[in-house]
């Protein structure tokens, strides 16, 4: 090996220059595994394919080292392999390539161990945290860690619950293989027996393709849906209480699942914004029963589509249409049986899990207005023809009150039968359900027959994710920037004159967003020559709204962002060096008011708060990434 | 259309030639036409033949009492003028009367001096003089345009300029009224959100977590011509506002994301109702942290305050352009 041996202590600047993700993660990566780690992620990232001999060459260490670090990047999904097999020589090489799988479950680890911990509880939270940690673990490996007959028939049904609801899913074979490379493999092998079954005979090359193209699409799918290890999952125990996971198959922990809750949780919060506080629980426990069911939030079918799209030489890319009908059958999917949701179904799940998401159905009484009350209340306060005294205001609390009040003394009597509901709260569950619906530019709901509804998770998502991205238009450029932005995207293509006479602005304050904005590439601009010559002095210049690059470049600017807090953190931490290796000490720990000086525990003081509140920064900054990364397709 | 000037003073046989004349331009001028062609001149003046007619209007182009116009068909008109304006023209120099015609011409969209000068095929110093003489006698007036802010524009002293002009209600002085509209905006929005929400502003806050209006009652939302009409009732402004000023401001609102159009009526967004301080539930803190609530830009009005951009706090500020600027 010619190359020059060394170990990185420190991550090259390139890595953080190179782009966003490649700053964030690998300085993420560091704080997990390690400088020599994240280096060798970051090179994989930067050559997206590489055999070992190939990455040892470029990361110029020992190759024992970059081994080691490839082992742990692979363990915990950080890194991809794949072995070609070249049919010539017959000799098989492997090669890797980064993946983002892992880095996310660490970027989400807390949140994610939170989650787990709130819905199910501490033993649960420590069995993820563990498979976290691990990359993934069996049953079998995890109780022997366990102390007790008792405590390990617990331990047996927290992971059969984490199964059962899908948080932890089996490992198989295909699962560190690279997808892409699993597929350009099916599709090199379609074409292989097209060839062989199609020679001499004249067809073109448009139709050949297309006939390799489904063939490596159906092997494709057959390949991913085959599931070897799921019928060994649970094992038959007549004498156990609930079905027992086998302690023999490695468990991971699933990403997708918990994208799944967070889109939840992200639907759940908007629809606080746009609809209320009762209709948002209500929504959070419908969206609670129906999250596992739900369709997956990367979905599988536009990423194989992506991958058809590129291959053959008249590749253009994928086709709009396409994705359309992708789209089409999975708004299918979200209405199929059992992803149905009616009042009385509501009604149940409210009594099962209200308390959780902060509703019961005490709550729920008397948040939907009678019309015909509030407008005739008016009306009478109109005819008295004066303006509002005391005497007035206290009539309309009184009125309330008393409405309020002899709801209360019927409801005395209730005992939130679930068989035999009051007629007034499934009444008003479903005015709920109805204001959900109401708004079509906006469904949280969708209303398919008469009280049966339907959460449109895949129309919904992108909905969601334009809706967010102008709120972070809003609240860093201003009010007004959101004003301007939605007036380009009503008009399509509109200049600065005309936007400025629609939104009743100032034209020089419409050209100085209209410059921010498109510092931002949030708006894109379009000259529009108006003498023959085409000079510059007469263009005017049009300008246009896509969501989609203006989200993707928002993104990057976010992750860019998190990586900066990530290097304050570290930033600051070697700052307080000194102290804190104090502080860690064994004969200090527990006895810092007595050992620390005055000093020293102010400016620890200092450490601990500055460290929460970057960390509350990186958390918000985050929920942008869950949005702009995950809903918007 | 060339009549010689001899034969015009040639007596007509049933009265003099100069009356009927006369009685040509009055007819013209009761008609209130602003312009004649050959044909209806003829069945104005009931005379026989052309050449007759011609005569007249002859007498009368020399009176400087009628003008002759060109249609887009490329027809000749005849536009009257009263007596006194021909009086007016009569005393002016002859690059004051056409600098004055071509003003006259533009009406209430106003001409630009530029154009003049291009139009007149006179010197600059010429039109400015021109201009100026006129203006002194009060028969033009400059006018300043909306849409055109840098350019001197001039109409007949007497005219009110067109909105194009003006720019409309939004102008005031040629500069757009920011505050009378912010003020209408904040009326428009809070009648709409009055009808959208019941107690949504109730003092101290609300009883219950929610109160809404059921989905039935949206055709209880006030529609345009009721928002027109509430402007008008409420006293808010003394400029008289068209349907069409209403939707735009109620179009401003819209991307403002504070309505939403419901089948033609509008209903104001709940998410303006928070930001405005409404939709409060009694003895709540809405400031409080939220641990059970996963963090939401559209919070912002609740969980941040706006950052100055001092030397101070420069450390602790992430910078959205970090990443591009790198």
């Amino acid at each position: 090996m010619s190359a020059r041996e060394w170990a990185p202590t420190e991550l090259p600047l390139s890595m953080k220059t190179k782009s966003p993700e490649s700053f964030l993660f690998t300085s993420l990566l560091k704080l997990v595994l390690g400088e020599q780690a994240a280096y060798v992620f970051g090179i994989l990232l930067d050559h997206k394919r590489l055999t070992l001999p190939q990455l040892q060459k470029l990361c110029k260490m020992k190759l024992s080292a970059v081994k080691k670090s490839l082992v742990s990047l692979l363990q915990l999904e950080c890194a991809v392999y794949f072995e070609e097999t070249n049919f010539i020589t017959d000799k098989s090489q492997t090669y890797y390539s980064s993946s983002f799988s892992g880095c996310y479950k660490f970027l989400y680890a807390n949140a994610i161990i939170n989650d787990i911990h709130r819905d199910y509880g501490e033993l649960h939270a420590a069995i993820v945290q563990q498979v976290l940690v691990n990359g993934h673990l069996t049953i079998g490996e995890y109780l022997k860690n366990v102390d007790g007959a008792a405590r390990a028939e617990e331990t047996e049904r927290a992971f059969s619950i984490l199964v059962i609801e899908k948080w932890l899913i089996p490992i198989d074979e295909l699962h560190f293989q690279s997808k892409y490379d699993l597929f350009h493999k099916a599709y090199h092998q379609q074409t292989a027996i097209f060839n062989a079954e199609n020679k001499g005979k004249a067809i073109s090359q448009a139709k050949k393709l297309q006939v390799i193209k489904e063939e490596t699409r159906r092997k494709h799918q057959q390949l991913m849906s085959e599931d070897k290890v799921r019928s060994q999952l649970f094992q038959s125990d007549s004498n156990s209480m609930f079905p027992k996971v086998n302690p023999e198959i490695p468990l991971t922990f699933s990403l997708n699942r918990y994208l799944k809750r967070l889109r939840s949780l992200h639907f759940a919060s908007e629809a606080r914004h746009k609809v209320g506080e009762i209709s948002s629980r209500l929504y959070a426990v419908i969206l609670n029963r129906l999250e596992a069911k739900s369709a997956e939030v990367d979905n599988p079918e536009l990423r194989l589509e992506k991958y058809l799209a590129n291959v053959g030489q008249s590749g253009v890319g994928l086709d709009p249409r396409v994705v359309e009908q992708v789209r089409g059958r999975y708004e299918l999917k979200d209405q199929e049986r059992g992803m149905n949701i009616t009042v009385s179904e509501l009604y149940k799940e409210l009594l099962r899990n209200g308390e959780k998401f902060g509703v019961t159905v005490e709550s729920v009484k008397n948040t939907i207005a009678d019309p015909s009350l509030e407008f005739g209340r008016k009306r009478k306060n109109e005819d008295s023809n004066g303006f509002p005294g005391a005497k007035k205001v206290k009539i309309e609390v009184d009125e309330v009150l008393e409405r309020l009040g002899s709801h209360d003394s019927d409801d005395e009597n209730e005992n939130d039968d679930p068989d035999n509901p009051d007629p007034r709260i499934m009444s008003t569950l479903l005015q709920h359900l109805k204001l959900l619906a109401s708004d079509p530019k906006f469904p949280f709901l969708i209303e398919t027959d008469m009280g049966q509804f339907h959460v449109p998770y895949t129309r919904l998502s992108p909905i969601l994710a334009k809706h967010v991205f102008k709120q972070y238009v809003k609240a860093i450029i201003g009010p007004d920037a959101l004003k301007v932005l939605n007036c380009i995207e009503d008009k399509r293509l509109a200049d600065e004159k005309a936007v400025s006479k629609l939104v009743l602005m100032k034209e020089a304050s419409v050209r100085n967003i209209l410059s921010r904005l498109l510092k931002f590439n949030i708006i894109e601009l379009q000259e529009i020559p108006k003498t023959q010559d085409r000079s510059a002095m007469r263009s005017v210049y049009a300008f246009r709204f896509r969501p989609q690059p203006a989200i993707e470049m928002f993104k990057k600017s976010i992750l860019f962002n998190m990586g900066e807090v990530l290097e304050k953190l570290e930033h600051y931490k070697k700052q307080n060096k000194i102290l804190l290796d104090k502080v860690n000490r064994e004969d200090v720990k527990g006895r810092e008011q007595e050992l620390l000086l005055p000093s020293e525990l102010k400016q620890l003081e200092q450490y601990y708060e500055y460290e929460s509140t970057w960390i509350t920064k990186f958390g918000r900054l985050r929920t942008a990434i869950d949005v702009f990364e995950f809903l918007t397709t | 259309m060339s009549v010689k000037s001899e034969e015009s003073s040639v007596p007509d046989a049933n009265g003099s030639f100069a009356e009927t004349c006369t009685k040509l331009h009055r007819d013209m001028l009761a008609r209130g036409q602003s312009s004649y062609t050959q044909e209806e001149l003829l069945e104005i003046s009931k005379m026989d033949s052309n050449q007759q007619l011609m005569k007249c209007v002859q007498e009368l182009l020399n009176r400087g009492i009628v003008r002759l116009l060109e249609s887009k068909d490329r027809k000749v008109l005849f536009q009257p003028i009263t007596e006194a304006e021909a009086v007016k023209i009569n005393n002016m120099s002859s690059d004051e009367a056409m600098v004055y015609s071509y003003i006259e011409a533009a009406g209430r969209e106003g001409i630009w001096t530029k154009t003049i000068k291009a139009k007149t095929n006179l010197h600059q110093h010429v039109v400015q003089r021109c201009l100026k003489s006129l203006e002194s006698q009060s028969y033009i007036k400059s006018v300043k345009s909306v849409k055109y802010p840098q350019r001197k524009i001039y109409m007949l002293y007497h005219l009110t300029p067109s909105i194009e002009v003006t720019g409309g209600p939004w102008f005031t002085d040629s500069e757009l009224d920011s505050d009378f509209i912010d003020s209408l905006l904040i009326v428009i929005w809070r009648f709409v959100a009055s009808k959208s929400y019941p107690k949504c502003f109730k003092k101290g806050g609300m009883d219950v977590e929610q109160y809404s209006y059921p989905v039935s009652n949206n055709h209880n939302l006030p529609s345009l011509e009721e928002i027109s009409r509430f402007i008008g009732a409420s006293g808010v402004t003394s400029v008289e506002l068209s349907l069409s000023d209403i939707r735009s401001l109620c179009s401003v609102l819209e991307y403002e994301e504070k309505l939403v159009q419901v089948d033609n009526l509008y209903k104001a967004t709940w998410q303006s109702v928070l930001e405005a301080g409404g939709g409060r539930y009694r003895g709540v803190n809405v400031f409080a942290p939220q641990h059970n609530q996963i963090f939401s830009i559209s919070d912002t009005y609740r969980v941040m305050n706006p950052l100055g951009d001092t030397e101070e706090n420069k450390d602790d500020t992430l910078y959205l352009d970090s990443w591009m600027s790198t």
